[in-house]
């Protein structure tokens, strides 16, 4: 069941961030379902205030599933904490960006590691400057600068020679 | 009985903080329900009439499940009020993101109005650098230069020893040349045709010692020079090659760095979110032919 739950969350949540913001989401939401008198609390009303609608479409995706797989709600309540706890056990790699990026690019960015790299991958990602004309990777301990600096000393001997070319030097 | 047992097993299985209650509550629900039965045995063993008997177990029993109940009611109310603080704290973070968001944006702002006068900085910075590379290099050409100096001044007291020793023979054809007119001199008083032969003998004699020896000086002399020039010409071309290679060196090193900060502050400035994306893509393309996720 707890894989059934996982799975589910997984589906439409691709960073670490976008996970633990939801799972706290959801213990606000069933919470007030299951112990507060709010059997029929809309997670609208619940965490509406709380996230953006980005989010709470994608929340209102697990409620849904949740539900057409027989999933109880105390079930689902039971089950975040043991998901948080959980959480180094899932496949993740750390992705330095040069900007703050929105979660449609989030979600393209975790689709292309799910595709080429791992399915149900994690991304955990980080705003680094530095790593402007491209991104910087964590994988397996070891990080790779694939940003505008690598590629430049990378292409080291054309880019002088163009430049040369351009300023008729020797 | 089971029911009970049921609904102690949800609240076992919630959260930490209420095990030690509901433990409490359950070792207390026991003592009481031993109490019970143990009342029930002594009046029964004080001549109980069996319905006496059993209307005391159900009293316990009733006392017992209302107990549970009211445990129940109290342990649901004390996490109602842990998730309302949960959520009360959720808030509180979220304006705090807030706050340092707004702090963030105003400093990255200011961080990039002062890029321009970093930029600036740096580059002032690298080309003192620069400046002071070539400076090194002007050293290094002005020491070789003197040791130049020094070579040609070597090969001047070469020269002038050379100079000397031919001055010294051009002498010696003088003195020679003098003796062949002291000779000549001495055949016109003698017998001419005897002392003619001896003047000829002589002159022939001195000629060749003097054409020996200019040849000799001269070779050397050359071959001094020759050497000289080759040495000095070869060491002025290797500081010459040595000097560009060093000087378009540095110029690579600063046209590098020239374009990556360029590179940088536009990247930064001029692309939209979508533009930076699809860099980001293309590296990570880049980064699977590469072979990095294997």
């Amino acid at each position: 069941m707890l894989v059934q739950i996982i799975s589910i969350m997984l589906r439409n949540t691709y960073s670490t961030d976008e996970l633990m913001e939801r799972l706290a989401l959801m213990r606000n939401y069933y919470g007030k379902r299951l112990f507060a008198g709010g059997d029929d609390a809309t997670l609208q009303e619940v965490v509406g205030p709380l996230c953006e609608q980005y989010t709470l479409s994608a929340l209102q995706e697990w409620v849904d599933a949740f539900r057409s797989n027989n999933i109880s709600p105390l079930v689902v309540y039971e089950a975040l904490d043991t998901v948080e706890e959980d959480l180094s056990s899932i496949p993740s790699v750390l992705l330095y960006v040069p900007i703050h990026f929105n979660h449609a690019h989030v979600r393209r960015f975790g689709e292309w590691f799910r595709e080429n790299v791992q399915p149900n991958m994690l991304l955990t990602i980080r705003t680094d400057p530095r790593m402007a004309g491209g991104c910087g990777v964590v994988w397996h301990d070891i990080f790779y600068d694939l940003s505008l600096h690598y590629h430049v000393h990378a292409q080291r001997e054309a880019v002088v020679a163009m430049f040369d070319q351009h300023t008729h030097a020797e | 009985m089971q029911e009970t047992g049921a609904q102690v097993s949800q609240f076992v299985e919630g959260g930490s903080t209420f095990d030690a209650v509901i433990v409490g509550l359950l070792v207390l629900i026991a003592l009481l329900v031993c109490a019970a039965m143990y009342l029930q045995y002594r009046q029964r063993t004080r001549q109980l009439t069996p319905d006496e008997a059993r209307e005391v177990i159900l009293h316990a029993e009733e006392r017992a499940q209302a107990i549970i109940s009211e445990a129940a009611a109290e342990a649901r109310q004390t996490r109602l009020a842990i998730e309302r603080e949960r959520t009360e704290a959720l808030n509180e973070d979220r304006k705090e993101i807030d706050r340092f968001l707004d702090a963030y944006r105003f400093h990255l702002d200011k961080t990039i109005k002062d890029l321009s006068y970093g930029v600036e900085k740096e580059h002032m910075r690298v080309t003192s650098k620069f400046v002071e590379a070539l400076q090194g290099i002007e050293d290094r050409v002005a020491l070789n230069a003197e040791e130049a100096k020094h070579s040609m001044e070597s090969f001047t007291g070469q020269s002038s020893t050379l100079f000397d020793r031919l001055t010294y023979q051009i002498e010696n054809v003088e003195r020679g040349i003098q003796h062949l007119a002291v000779a000549l001199e001495e055949a016109a008083v003698n017998e001419s045709g005897k002392n003619a032969e001896l003047v000829r003998q002589e002159m022939q004699k001195i000629g060749k010692e003097t054409a020996s020896s200019i040849t000799q000086v001269a070779k050397e002399l050359e071959s001094v020079l020759r050497v000289g020039i080759e040495k000095e010409f070869a060491s002025i071309t290797e500081e010459l090659t040595n000097y560009r290679e060093s000087r378009m060196r540095l110029v690579d090193e600063r046209i590098i760095l020239l374009i990556e900060e360029t590179a940088q502050i536009a990247l930064q400035r001029k692309l939209s979110m979508q533009d930076q994306s699809d860099l980001v893509m293309r590296s990570l393309d880049e980064a699977k032919e590469r072979g990095i996720f294997v």
